[in-house]
């Protein structure tokens, strides 16, 4: 089977995952660091370095490595 | 061996793993030593001690391990942790 092959461009990609999701009114938020999560029953809530509080229905947490070696477990072993 | 040119095909790099045990955790940015390396590969393929013998820069990296975390999922169940988050992988 004859193949193709694409590399994608580090920087372009996220770029344009961005702006596909910005269209289906995905909304983000940059430049505000998360300080912790609060993990309740029904409603868990991310806590901003600037005291701000969102709640949500769900939390995915997705920043690589860099945050989890920060956190040393903390994120879900520590939730309150 | 992992090597990739750059979009602009200016540069071309090689991530060149060895079990040497150099560098530091969380350091980018330290100069490597390319004699070592060189001398690491030398029973590689002559096109690629070729190409090594012309690498006139190289950074040091220190690849470690992430501990796994007990759980993806929090306990209350409404927080979850993906992708390298979750498991890191080795570049």
């Amino acid at each position: 089977m004859l193949g193709r092959s694409y590399i994608l461009s580090r920087r372009g990609y996220p770029q344009l995952l961005f702006e596909e999701a910005e269209k289906r009114g995905v909304q983000f938020r940059f430049g505000s660091p998360a300080e912790t999560i609060k993990d309740k029953a029904e409603r868990p809530a991310l806590i901003l370095k600037n005291g701000s509080r969102i709640e949500a229905d769900l939390i995915v947490v997705s920043d690589g490595t860099y945050y989890r070696i920060k956190l040393q477990y903390s994120t879900l072993s520590g939730l309150e | 061996m992992i090597a990739a040119s750059s979009s602009d095909d200016y540069q071309y790099s090689m991530a060149l793993y060895h079990p040497g045990n150099m560098g530091t955790a969380g350091d980018w940015k330290s100069p490597g030593d390319l004699d070592y390396m060189r001398e690491t590969f030398k029973d590689f393929a002559p096109a690629m001690r070729i190409v090594l013998d012309i690498v006139d820069r190289g950074d040091v990296w220190k690849v470690v391990e992430v501990p796994p975390l007990p759980s993806w999922i929090s306990k209350g169940g409404n927080v979850v942790i993906i992708g390298d988050a979750a498991h890191g992988m080795t570049p």
